[in-house]
Parts: C-alpha cells; sequence; structure tokens
C-alpha cells in the first residue's frame, strides 16, 4: 500500500492543484483520498488500485466544487470581495535547484504554458485529459472514476486533446 | 516519420512528470507525509476498533451468564416449589411417594405415549382389577382430580 501511494501521490498532488488551484486545499484532498482508499479499497486486488483511487480523488474533487459554490454563494450574500489572489502556482512551486537556467527556464516556460491552456479547459475535460494522458488510465476506468459513460470520456479526451494542439502550438508536436 | 499525436502525449507526459520532480521541498515533504497519515489513521481506527470490541464482547458475555443463570435457578425453584406444593396438598400417606411412586411415573409415562394401549389396558386391568376394564364403561379419572401430576387416578388403589 505504502508502495502504491509513493507511486502516485505526486501525481495525484498535481491533479489535485489543478483543480483546486490551492496547495493546501490540495494536499487535503489527496490525503482524504488516501484515507478512504486504505479504508474501502485497500482488500481489492492490486491491479484495481489505481482506477479506484482516482475515482475517490475525482468524488473529492466533485464534493470540494459543491462546497466551494455554497461558499461562494455566502460570500455574495455577504458582499465579500470573492476575487482572492491565488497566486500563480508556478511561483509557489518553483524550486531553485542545482540546473541549466536556460534548461530551467524553458522547462519553467513549458509548465506554465500547459498550465494555462490546462485551466482553460472544463474540469471534466482537464481531469479526463490528465487521467488519460498523464496517468495513462483506460477509456473504462477513467469512464469509473469520473463517473460517465465511455463515449463522454472519449468526447472529453477528443475535444480536450484538440484544444490543447490548437493552443500551444506546432513545438508540442 | 513520428506520429505527432503520440509525440504531443510524450511532450504532454514529460514537462507534467518535470513538474512533479520540480515540487518544492516544503510541499514535497508535505505530499510525501500524506501516505503516513492515512496508513496510521486506518491502522489507529482498526486498533481501536478492536480493543472496543473486546470489552463490549466480555461484558454482553457475562450479562449473558448471569442471565441465564438466574434464569436457571429460577425455573429450578418453581418446579421444586410445585413439586412440594403437590405433595403437601394431596391426601396420600408418605409412605406412598417414597415407596409406589416411581412406578406410578414409569406406569404414567406409558400411558400417556398410548403405545399399544388396547394390550396394556388388558393386561393391567386383569393384574389390578379384574372388574375394572379401562376404556369400556369407566372413564378415567383426570389426573387432576388426585392432585398428582401425571399420576392417572384409577391406578391409585
Amino acid at each position: 500500500m505504502e508502495n502504491f501511494f509513493k507511486s502516485i501521490e505526486r501525481q495525484a498532488f498535481r491533479l489535485a492543484l489543478f483543480a483546486c488551484h490551492n496547495r493546501d486545499d490540495a494536499l487535503d484532498l489527496v490525503q482524504d483520498s488516501m484515507c478512504k482508499f486504505v479504508d474501502k479499497y485497500s482488500q481489492k486486488p492490486e491491479s484495481e488500485w489505481k482506477a479506484l483511487f482516482y475515482k475517490i480523488l475525482q468524488n473529492k474533487i466533485r464534493d470540494f466544487y459543491r462546497r466551494e459554490a455554497i461558499r461562494s454563494r455566502w460570500r455574495v450574500w455577504f458582499g465579500k470581495n470573492s476575487e482572492e489572489t491565488v497566486g500563480d502556482a508556478l511561483e509557489q512551486l518553483a524550486d531553485p535547484r542545482n540546473k541549466n537556467p536556460e534548461q530551467e527556464t524553458e522547462e519553467k516556460f513549458k509548465f506554465s504554458q500547459l498550465q494555462t491552456e490546462l485551466e482553460k479547459l472544463s474540469l471534466k475535460q482537464q481531469q479526463v485529459f490528465l487521467l488519460r494522458a498523464w496517468e495513462g488510465l483506460s477509456v473504462k476506468e477513467t469512464a469509473q472514476a469520473m463517473k460517465c459513460s465511455e463515449g463522454t470520456v472519449k468526447t472529453h479526451y477528443f475535444r480536450a486533446t484538440e484544444q490543447l494542439k490548437k493552443n500551444l502550438g506546432d513545438q508540442w508536436l | 516519420m513520428n506520429d505527432p499525436n503520440k509525440t504531443f502525449d510524450k511532450n504532454i507526459r514529460q514537462v507534467l512528470n518535470q513538474s512533479i520532480e520540480d515540487l518544492d521541498l516544503e510541499t514535497a515533504v508535505k505530499v510525501g507525509q500524506l501516505k503516513y497519515h492515512a496508513l496510521d489513521t486506518s491502522r489507529k481506527r482498526s486498533s481501536r476498533l478492536v480493543w472496543g470490541a473486546v470489552p463490549a464482547t466480555v461484558v454482553a458475555l457475562l450479562l449473558v451468564f448471569l442471565l441465564n443463570g438466574q434464569q436457571k435457578n429460577s425455573l429450578q425453584q418453581i418446579s421444586s416449589d410445585i413439586t412440594e406444593l403437590s405433595i403437601l396438598t394431596a391426601t396420600d400417606t408418605l409412605d406412598f411417594y417414597a415407596e409406589e411412586i416411581e412406578f406410578y411415573e414409569w406406569l404414567s409415562e406409558v400411558l400417556e405415549n398410548e403405545t399399544d394401549l388396547s394390550d396394556l389396558r388388558g393386561d393391567l386391568s386383569t393384574f389390578f382389577a379384574p372388574d375394572l376394564v379401562l376404556g369400556s364403561g369407566i372413564k378415567r379419572r383426570n389426573s387432576s382430580e388426585c392432585g398428582i401430576t401425571g399420576i392417572p387416578g384409577d391406578f391409585r388403589g
């Protein structure tokens, strides 16, 4: 179990961060998912763990959005400014290491570009794309994780890929 | 020639993988701790369940034993009370209870079971009282009439 978590923890964190744009919220989402996974699914076959874990994480992300929607309604009700400075996630996450400055800058730039384009996608398209393209889940597994049909997964994935290709430019192809 | 779709996917994966490698130290440490927290929480919860279940089981077993013992004692007490009462209220002599009661009890059981009753009735009637034929004219008295449960009145002399 520990090794499984080791293999997916950072990807799960990044996925959650793309969804909620806040480091602490992303950490909470991943931790809650891990706790629930250990409680409910640790007896399941190991081959199913990845899909099941991402299913829980997607549920947590959905719950997070529901809570956020309620909170924002309250903010509007009390007339508070709902525009909070989210900050540049890249700046928050950047870690100066002993790298070639040019290479580092290029990596940062590419990630920043990708992040911007990923955030332009709808949440479903974004998560389907990340689960399929990055996590390597099958269409069926992605459909289970996202609680939608396989046809919907294919449509979301196709549209997300097309939009990213178009916006990121030829240098990514 | 490279498939543009594959190259695109590869580039995406590469950039994303690099982004998780480049997590700042604080975030990386926090992410790394999540799994230990999840595993610890689960272990604590399961041990709490086990240790919570042990005293509950012990208490439940004790209650069952106590209640069961009390019930047995009270049942035994009631049955012995009934026996004593029936002896006290009966009109028979004490010799009857001391010497002949076992025989009559056996006889009572046999008659209650009604196994091959016609043969038995014939034998008994000739043995005890030739002029008293059970089931033919003279009705057996109800056992409650004689005061002793299970002993037919016809065989009590």
